[in-house]
């Protein structure tokens, strides 16, 4: 290597007896790393430590919330993590709801719930699509992308948009699903499952990806307590927390369904841990289907009273954001935590009695699974990187905000 | 004027082996986007040439990189840099030229010189590693660098086994002549010594990069290593074909050493150039099995992941060179046997 620094170079640092310690700078241009960047410094092949650098897409969401109706932030927040779009503006709501004292309309609980879990579908696909091309596995990735495509289908029936939803509004949801939406999502469930067991057996199980997934990036339970990991972070090292559990929001413990827990604490676990909630995901939905009312209206009483008398009527089809625009947020806070693909979302909202909240604290999954992800990729090889990444969904524009 | 030059047998391999590897490259190419589509869920290439399926497609890529500017940045050692992808191609494609492609149609007129020939081919192969090693230390960046580190590495896992099966194969014929090698395939040397092939197999998508050993250029972690800061005509003539093109070569060597080469049973071939289409109908037949064996390698991609570093010097070590040693055993438990 020559002396000109160029680029990518940071230093390289002598450690005495002819070893030498490598820093690789990895992102925020890179293939794989996201739009963040991880300064890697290399011991021959081992990882010895990461330091990162977050911040590339940083989007100001909590002071962009503090300078808008509280109505217009919905379609703000969702833009943190599009994939787990309804989960995020779920948890806004939760805050709002509690800040305005709203009710939920029985129709809206299960409708939101119907698609909370396609947002966790959606996010698992997407995690598990990126992690498949991580490893090296063009399949995975079109697989994910594939069944994703399938479902943001089923969101543009429901909401009119495949990415932006801004569906949850505070005291329901914005508009009812036509009844083809009902049959299609079962049948989309049908062939979901079949494929990501067809998924399990050509990238996960694949002998290659197994030995690119066992072992490697591993954190064990106290480790992932103690780091504060979430979602599949957590639950793939044996830690059974789960917000929907540990919270009850919605009408989840109406409903059947198990925390999918893995002791390994690998990337293997973590991307099982995944496919677990797939499936899970999909025995929830087929029940709040058979269960959801078809008729009622879509916000609850208080929001309803609210509402402009014109799309009072009409509340049973749709509600429109700009119903909203007569309401004040009351002086107080609100805080409102749901658990998305990647792990818990939490929103605190605070009221000063005007239209704009005073202030907004988000926290999300990616930035809590920041240490813990570092914390597995020391000590592992460097092309363990982007299997270990990947295994924590790690999401740079939910984690900057 | 005399045209007699017109069938001389040499211009006419010439021309069949760039014109052939040409159409070889386009269809295997074809082939791997198309069957790589169809089991992720999409299409492919389709719009150059709805007709054909997409089979132009290649040509509006190739024509897209050669007009783009060729870069070469500032850090780069200047004269490597540009020379490494033609010296990549070079040894490549240059390996298959030394292999006749009929008992007649060959580079190589003295047939005293053939089994050099084989050899050579076999030693011009090995140098395309040093060619990527080069090229990734011209780029004068931490992922190239540590590209090539990883295909010095591979080499030393791949070499040995590929050496060894093919030394099984030479002693199973006893003969280094490739014209002696097709006529000894009484039946398939695949078939003669499986174990062989499987490890010439394998050590060929080591050496040429194939899933799951797409290690030395994995974008996962270093971002296709040693060639990540080429574009335009440097990566056509070596990450993007030039890598084919060794693909071409190993195939075409394993065609002759396992597949029976150019040999259709019970169909004895005249002399050039009286016996013309019998030549190449036997020039098409062996380059139809390259084809096919060079199918197989393009639809790993669609398979496999990539296989971990320190998981494929494993494999190497304790895998393949076990593998090889039986296989040169196994041969010479044939030889003496006596088949």
């Amino acid at each position: 290597m020559r002396e000109e620094s160029y680029g990518l170079v940071l230093g390289e640092r002598d450690l005495g007896a002819g070893r030498r310690v490598l820093d690789i700078f990895w992102g925020p241009q890179h293939p794989t790393s996201g739009h963040t960047r991880f300064i890697v410094e290399v011991d021959g092949d081992i990882v010895v430590n990461v330091t990162p650098d977050p911040g590339y897409v940083h989007r100001t969401m909590e002071k962009l919330g503090e300078t808008r109706h509280w109505i217009q932030n919905i379609p703000l927040f969702e833009r943190l993590s599009l994939p787990d779009a309804i989960n995020v503006t779920w948890a806004y709501a939760l805050a709002v709801e509690k800040l305005l004292k709203y009710d939920v309309s029985p129709r809206a609980q299960y409708l939101r719930v119907i698609m909370g879990e396609l947002s966790r579908i959606s996010t698992h696909l997407y995690d598990l699509g990126l992690h498949g091309i991580m490893i090296g596995s063009s399949t995975g990735f079109m697989w994910g992308y594939g069944l994703r495509e399938l479902l943001v289908h089923l969101w543009a029936m429901v909401s009119g948009s495949r990415t932006t939803p801004t569906w949850v509004v505070p005291g329901g949801v914005r508009t009812a699903p036509p009844d083809a939406f009902y049959e299609q999502t079962k049948g989309f469930l049908q062939y979901l499952e079949k494929k990501i067991d067809e998924f399990v057996r050509v990238v996960v199980k694949n002998p290659v990806g197994f030995y690119r997934l066992k072992d490697v990036g591993y954190l064990s339970k106290e480790e992932a307590a103690r780091l504060m990991a979430t979602g599949p972070g957590a639950r793939g090292s044996g830690v059974a927390w789960d917000a929907r559990k540990a919270y009850k929001y919605g009408i989840y413990d109406e409903l059947e369904w198990d925390i999918c827990v893995e002791d390994g604490g690998d990337s293997l676990a973590r991307t099982m841990v995944r496919i677990c909630e797939i499936k899970q995901s999909a025995g929830i939905i087929r029940q709040a289907l058979d269960r959801a009312p078809r008729e009622g209206s879509l916000v609850g009483d208080a929001a309803l009273h609210r509402l402009p008398p014109k799309l009072r009527e009409k509340a049973n089809e749709y509600v429109k954001l700009s119903g909203f625009f007569v309401v004040m947020l009351p002086q107080g806070e609100g805080t409102g935590i749901t658990e998305g693909g990647r792990g818990r979302y939490y929103f605190h909202v605070f009221g000063d009695g005007s239209e704009k909240p005073y202030r907004v604290r988000i926290s999300t999954p990616s930035w809590q699974n920041l240490r813990p992800m570092i914390k597995a990729f020391i000590g592992s090889r460097l092309m363990d990187l982007p299997a270990i990444y990947g295994s924590f969904g790690y999401f740079p524009p939910e984690q900057d905000r | 004027m005399d045209w007699g030059f017109l069938f001389s047998a040499r211009l006419w391999f010439f021309v069949l082996m760039f014109a052939a590897s040409g159409i070889v490259l386009l269809t295997v190419v074809w082939f791997e986007r198309k069957a790589a589509a169809r089991v992720q869920m999409r299409v492919g290439p389709y719009h150059v040439s709805p007709q054909l399926g997409g089979y132009l497609q290649l040509l509006a890529d190739a024509f897209k990189f050669i007009i783009s500017e060729p870069i070469v940045h500032k850090g780069a050692y200047r004269l490597l840099f540009m020379w490494g992808p033609a010296i990549f191609v070079t040894l490549a494609f240059g390996a298959s030229l030394l292999i006749p492609l009929t008992p007649e149609l060959r580079l190589i007129r003295d047939v005293n010189l053939l089994p050099y020939g084989l050899v050579f081919s076999l030693v011009v192969l090995l140098l395309v590693s040093i060619a990527i090693v080069l090229i990734g230390w011209s780029a004068n960046n931490k992922f190239a660098y540590i590209g090539a580190a990883r295909e010095a590495l591979i080499v030393t896992a791949y070499e040995l086994p590929l050496l060894l099966s093919f030394l099984a194969m030479v002693i199973l014929y006893g003969t280094l002549n490739p014209i002696e090698i097709v006529e000894r395939q009484w039946l398939a040397g695949a078939l003669l010594n499986p174990l062989a092939f499987l490890v010439f197999i394998i050590a060929t998508a080591m050496a040429t990069a194939k899933f799951p050993f797409e290690i030395a250029d994995y974008e996962g972690d270093v971002a296709t290593g040693p060639y990540s800061d080429y574009g335009g005509i440097f990566l056509v003539l070596s990450f993007a074909g030039g890598a084919y093109y060794a693909t071409f070569s190993y195939s075409f060597l394993a065609t002759l050493l396992f597949l029976g080469g150019w040999g259709i049973p019970n169909f004895a071939v005249g002399s050039w150039p009286q016996d013309m289409l019998g030549h190449l109908l036997l020039a098409g037949w062996f380059l139809l099995k390259t084809t096919i064996l060079m199918m197989f390698f393009a639809f790993l991609r669609a398979a496999m992941p990539v296989l971990r570093l320190d998981h494929t010097l494993l494999f190497g070590w304790r895998g393949l060179l076990v593998l090889s040693i039986l296989a040169v055993v196994w041969s010479v438990v044939l030889k003496f046997v006596g088949i």
